[in-house]
């Protein structure tokens, strides 16, 4: 390709959305709709990835031993749990390190009523079991109960549950959505440049009779697609960025359950995508009209 | 050249028949006029020339084409052997007389030196090149064909067809149209005027082949 022709592409492709202003605005604002949408669940979901491994660490199996279980043992039993895949760290809360912990945190200054127990210690010691991926959380649990001198096993089952079927779900939906909004700007795009077409018959007509190539006919409409769809998703990134920040310093109260993104994290992993996605579309959303509509 | 061989065209799965077994040769630099009553067969002869569509059978060649054989992607290099002319000029009309016809050459990717260098020439060929910062509404219809007649010819095409070119003109304007489609073809440029209009056929003494219902009925000079 010629940079001359390249040169008239653009220019062409700029006419057709300066000639048709109400039309092309009403494009792109239909594709700015879509994709702040379909962009609100893309900053949900790369949230939820980090969100997800925040769950990581807080979803820990904690394993007890028998109270009067010699120290040994409960070494051997550790050097057993690490053997399991998908274990990431093991930490150990001896009982004696448990009772010093239940003095700071529960009988501050009645310190008094929990004095036996120093000679008695009633609780027992744990391992706190960090994995590599929570999904596993029920699986591994079940392992660890059948090694030697386990007594028991616990982790916050319904909890954890819950919130990764939560997670999975909005996952899933975000993809229905990415879908369902990304079909909807295709089809916008491509009627925007069927009208297009429609406009421009007589002139693509006669450009088809003195014998323009059919790329040369076609350069114009896909390069308008794909402005068209640049524009509204670099419009919609806008939106989400003021939406964005506006959340971020206002529900601070979200801040204790979660870590959000930073704005510049945002902007280097979702704008990007985002736009790329919208021109994509467009030049989709164009190429289906012209391989329908012209006829060359 | 250009080469009809037994060419048939139907329409409507065959229940239209619009050229019928239909052959004939026009040479280099030949000016032929093609007449004939208004479905004849006139214009399925003009698109079939144009690859608008193929025969059902028989051989076009033109000029080093042939037509049935050629790839889809080759027809844009066939066309620009052929400059068209129409009845309604076809002329866009938000563009001036000079765009109109530096568009065609854009199209084809001629550079701007060359576009400023030729239109200019074609424009004063043609007679027209004080109007060429007109718009076509501001132009006679005699006017209008000679843009047309411009753009048909400025890509140096080896073959022009004049599908009715006067048929929107009067008797005057009609004449320097066809006095210029002479010129044309003094110039070497093989010219095919297609009409219905006999006034011409007989004063201008050129081949002409007559179709009656989709076959040919007299060839001569």
């Amino acid at each position: 390709m010629k940079i001359k022709n390249i040169a008239y592409f653009i220019s062409e492709a700029f006419r057709n959305i300066f000639s048709n202003g109400f039309m092309s605005l009403t494009s792109i604002f239909s594709v700015m709709i879509s994709i702040t949408i379909f962009g609100m669940f893309v900053v949900l979901n790369s949230n939820l990835d980090s969100f997800t491994k925040q769950i990581q660490d807080f979803c820990k199996i904690r394993v007890y031993f028998p109270r009067d279980l010699n120290e040994h043992y409960v070494e051997k039993a550790k050097k057993n749990i690490e053997t399991i895949n998908k274990v990431k760290n093991i930490e150990l809360i001896s009982k004696k390190k448990a009772l010093e912990e239940c003095k700071e945190k529960i009988f501050k200054g009645r310190y008094n009523l929990i004095k036996a127990f120093e000679y008695d210690n009633p609780l027992r010691d744990c391992y706190k079991v960090t994995l590599t991926n929570a999904k596993f959380v029920e699986e591994i649990s079940k392992e660890i109960e059948n090694i030697e001198n386990v007594e028991e096993v616990k982790y916050e089952k319904n909890f954890i549950n819950n919130i990764l079927k939560l997670i999975i779900f909005l996952k899933y939906s975000s993809l229905v959505l990415v879908i369902f909004f990304g079909t909807i700007s295709i089809l916008i795009i491509s009627n925007s440049i069927k009208i297009m077409l429609f406009i421009r018959r007589k002139e693509i007509n006669i450009m088809k009779f003195i014998g323009a190539t059919n790329w040369f006919i076609k350069w114009p409409y896909i390069i308008e697609g794909a402005v068209i769809g640049a524009i509204g998703s670099a419009l919609a990134c806008v939106l989400i960025f003021f939406g964005y920040s506006y959340i971020i310093s206002h529900a601070k109260f979200l801040l204790e359950f979660t870590k959000f993104k930073t704005l510049n994290e945002i902007f280097s992993d979702t704008f990007l995508k985002l736009f790329y996605f919208g021109s994509g579309i467009g030049i989709i959303g164009s190429y289906i009209s012209i391989k329908k509509y012209l006829h060359v | 050249m250009i080469e009809f061989v037994n060419v048939t065209k139907t329409y409507k799965n065959g229940s239209i028949v619009a050229i019928k077994d239909v052959s004939f040769t026009i040479k280099k630099k030949e000016f032929v006029f093609v007449v004939g009553a208004s479905g004849a067969g006139k214009s399925t002869l003009v698109k079939l020339m144009l690859r608008e569509f193929l025969p059902n059978s028989g051989k076009i060649i033109i000029e080093n084409f042939d037509v049935k054989k050629m790839s889809k992607r080759k027809i844009p290099f066939l066309r620009r052997n052929i400059g068209v002319v129409f009845q309604d000029f076809r002329l866009l009309p938000n563009k001036t007389v000079f765009e109109n016809v530096s568009f065609a050459m854009e199209i084809i990717e001629c550079s701007s030196k060359q576009i400023k260098k030729e239109v200019p020439k074609i424009l004063e060929l043609v007679g027209i090149s004080n109007k060429s910062k007109m718009k076509p509404f501001e132009l006679s219809g005699g006017e209008q064909q000679r843009v047309s007649l411009a753009r048909a010819i400025v890509n140096n095409p080896k073959i022009v067809i004049a599908d009715e070119p006067t048929g929107n003109l009067d008797f005057d304007t009609s004449f320097e149209i066809m006095s210029l489609l002479k010129q044309i073809n003094k110039n070497g440029v093989t010219v095919i005027i297609v009409t219905h209009a006999q006034e011409f056929t007989a004063k201008m003494k050129k081949r002409l082949i007559k179709l009656e219902n989709g076959s040919i009925v007299k060839d001569e000079i």
